[in-house]
């Protein structure tokens, strides 16, 4: 081995650790536990092969969790992305007046954590005391039962406003690095805002959105704070997405083996989700040159 | 000086190590003994006095305390994580319900077994037999309760009075209360809602469900389980169920929404004036005055509560929860922690205690001692728990409040039949009897 590659290795050597000690051994961890009958409050364990993964699949509140996962992820991931781009597109342009302040604004979600967040608009969706309905009154229109009639769209929304912000900033500094000349040629050709929108833009933005979506995706599929909060999964288990149904199990009910067989359910759907992210925007969006 | 660099340093390293050897390890034998606790903030003054107590008693057998404070929340996964390492504190402050879990897996220490004349001539004189019965599980005491809390209706006394309607003792005056609020020329007058009652009837409000509601069943004459029996499946406890749907749904005193209340939703409710009646406990007298601003005095003016009203089949009744002291299995000085745990106790530690954070006493001797005038509600409502009933000591009870939780919200919302939902949650507390056995 040349001095060169020691280096290399040497230098790569703390990272590997870091991420071996952190982001490796916690997934070998569960899996290894998700064969076992190890539960929170008692020593020792029994191998159990894949009796979690049996029970898991003729559990019905999997299945109902499975459903509320894909229901709060879509609709958290399309409106993210889509209101992040808009706030983008809105902020590039410059056409608003006191862009900095409008976007110190915008940054503001993201600054709090996910139980703030949850808290905040608990209040906020109170239906007796709650702001949402008093706007609603000053409207004439009926209060609403938010957390009770539209518990999943409103920790869809409330997720969409606490994560937007992420994807605005990407997308806002990804606007910047595309050369102006771009635009201006297109325009001389006589090329309309859509037509510029749609060949221009987007193909430049694609590995920020590839970045994007995966990161977006990822992040609300294994978070569940903010449903914690607001309806604990409720009414009934319409929220209950599957971060929550593993926490419920592993740290309420105690089955930390039968929680660790959920999480290595949730990562085997992480690691497809983005396969097939990678499909659809194609293996060389990690390798080409983006501009 | 290079070639000296390494044998100075290894010299440092086993200097250094055997300094600190010696005040870690080498000097143990002769010091105070060091007795860990883990505890709430509000508890921890009853553990500072007793080892102070115990101290001045006994200054040549010092004790150093190692507090570690945590909240509620944070307090059940900090005592799962330390006893599932090994490695559990000498005393901890535990939820009365978690009794049997740690019991069962065989962390607890058994109470009576350490000092069988404490247990004899104090505990058995002293302590209600609610707690008795409660807080012992395969016939040995496992945790000494610091205080106690009872779940109660509230309702709001002035109005009940300018109305002369007399306070609800029964399922049918509830609803007859209940809907004589619903008129419109009482609600304009009061600026209540709609729904009278409030009540949390859904998992979201946890364990505040099941501590709430269980009198209910018990006031009907059932039961869940009872000295190791399954009583659940009984046509009293489908009569409760359909009771509780009707709320909703036949006689619409209830809000559809309680099934998403919060545990303390329906409290708010109530100090807000929203709600005439509400199911609390009594640990929230200071927080409707806090809601609601009243005073003492304004609160004994506007503020009436009674037992769980009774269904056709018993007796009004109400739960009595709290916390316990209990000593681990693995603690190398039980006897010396036992001691700390009696003085923390002790009637003179535990009626300061209660009487400056205002619980109620679980002593029969404070109860008695309780001034009507200083101490009203304390005293008045102290008589309430020689009609309390614990929740079930079981093994498992995390997941029987689970099954339980599940089988009220779904009957109230309508995806089971109460009896469907008795006979569902039937199965599912029999799997759990079968795992823990």
């Amino acid at each position: 081995m040349d001095k060169a590659r020691r280096s290399g290795i040497l230098f790569l050597l703390p990272a590997a650790l870091l991420l071996g000690t952190f982001a490796i051994y916690p997934v070998i961890q569960a899996l290894w536990m998700s064969l076992t009958d190890a539960e929170l409050l008692t020593p020792g364990f029994n191998w159990v092969g894949f009796e979690n993964f049996k029970t898991l699949l003729s559990d019905p509140d999997f299945y109902t969790s499975l459903k509320a996962t894909g229901l709060f992820v879509g609709g958290s991931v399309l409106l993210q992305y889509l209101m992040g781009m808009a706030g983008a597109l809105v902020l590039h342009t410059g056409r608003m007046r006191s862009v900095r302040l409008f976007r110190s604004v915008l940054i503001l979600p993201y600054t709090l954590s996910e139980l703030v967040v949850g808290i905040l608009w608990l209040r906020i969706l109170d239906s007796e005391f709650g702001v949402a309905n008093a706007l609603l009154y000053c409207a004439g229109a009926p209060p609403q039962r938010w957390l009770y009639e539209w518990a999943m769209p409103a920790v869809v929304v409330v997720n969409m406003w606490w994560g937007t912000t992420f994807s605005l900033l990407l997308f806002e500094a990804s606007l910047k690095g595309i050369p102006e000349e771009w635009y201006e040629s297109a325009k001389v050709d006589g090329a309309g805002s859509w037509y510029q929108f749609r060949h221009i833009t987007l193909p430049a933005l694609k590995y920020v959105t590839f970045l994007d979506l995966v990161y977006i995706t990822l992040f609300t599929i294994n978070t569940f704070g903010i449903i914690f909060v607001l309806t604990f999964g409720g009414p009934g288990h319409e929220t209950e997405v599957l971060g929550l149904f593993m926490w419920k199990q592993a740290f309420r009910d105690y089955n930390l083996g039968y929680g660790a067989a959920i999480s290595v359910v949730l990562f085997t759907i992480n690691i497809v989700l983005t396969a097939i992210y990678l499909k659809l925007f194609g293996r060389q969006v990690l390798v080409e040159e983006r501009f | 000086m290079k070639k000296y660099g390494i044998p100075v340093l290894v010299g440092l390293v086993v200097v250094v190590g055997l300094v600190v050897w010696y005040f870690m390890w080498g000097a143990k034998e002769e010091g105070p003994v060091t007795i860990s606790v883990i505890n709430q903030s509000r508890w921890s003054q009853t553990i500072e006095q007793a080892v102070a107590q115990w101290n001045e008693e006994h200054p040549d057998r010092p004790v150093v305390l190692d507090q570690l404070i945590i909240g509620y929340p944070q307090l059940r996964n900090k005592l799962l994580t330390a006893t599932g390492a090994e490695r559990p504190p000498d005393i901890s402050i535990l939820d009365s319900v978690w009794l049997s879990e740690f019991a069962q897996a065989g962390q607890l220490a058994a109470l009576d077994e350490i000092d069988p004349e404490w247990y004899q001539n104090d505990y058995q004189e002293d302590f209600f037999p609610v707690f008795q019965r409660g807080d012992s599980f395969g016939g040995h005491l496992w945790g000494v309760r610091t205080q106690t809390d009872m779940a109660v209706l509230w309702y709001r006394k002035d109005w009940l009075s300018q109305e002369n309607i007399a306070p609800p003792e029964t399922w049918s005056d509830l609803i007859r209360v209940s809907q004589h609020f619903q008129k419109e020329s009482v609600r304009t007058r009061y600026g209540n809602s709609n729904f009278p009652l409030a009540l949390p009837l859904g998992k979201k409000a946890r364990e505040t469900l099941v501590y709430q509601l269980l009198p209910l069943f018990w006031s009907n004459g059932g039961d869940v389980i009872k000295d190791g029996e399954l009583l659940l499946d009984s046509e009293r406890n489908v009569e409760t169920l359909q009771f509780l749907k009707d709320l909703v749904d036949v006689d619409g005193v209830v809000s559809p929404e309680a099934t998403v209340f919060e545990w303390n939703r329906a409290m708010k409710l109530f100090a807000t004036g929203r709600a005439v009646m509400a199911f609390g406990g009594t640990y929230e007298k200071k927080m409707i005055q806090e809601v609601s601003g009243w005073d003492d005095q304004a609160f004994g003016t506007h503020t009436g509560y009674a037992l769980i009203p009774s269904g056709t089949g018993g007796d009004p009744s109400t739960t009595a929860g709290g916390m316990c002291y209990v000593l681990y299995d693995r603690s190398p000085h039980k006897e010396l922690a036992m001691e700390i745990l009696k003085r923390a106790t002790s009637p003179p530690i535990m009626k300061e205690f209660l009487l400056e954070t205002y619980q109620h006493p679980p002593r029969i001797s404070i109860a008695k001692s309780l001034d009507e005038t200083d101490h009203p509600f304390l005293a008045e409502t102290a008589e309430y728990l020689y009609a309390a009933k614990s929740r079930p000591n079981f093994p498992a009870y995390s997941r029987l409040s689970d099954a339980l939780q599940d089988m009220i919200e779904l009957t109230v919302r309508g995806s089971l039949e109460p009896s469907e939902a008795v006979a569902r949650t039937v199965e599912k507390i029999r799997d759990l009897m079968g795992d823990t056995n």
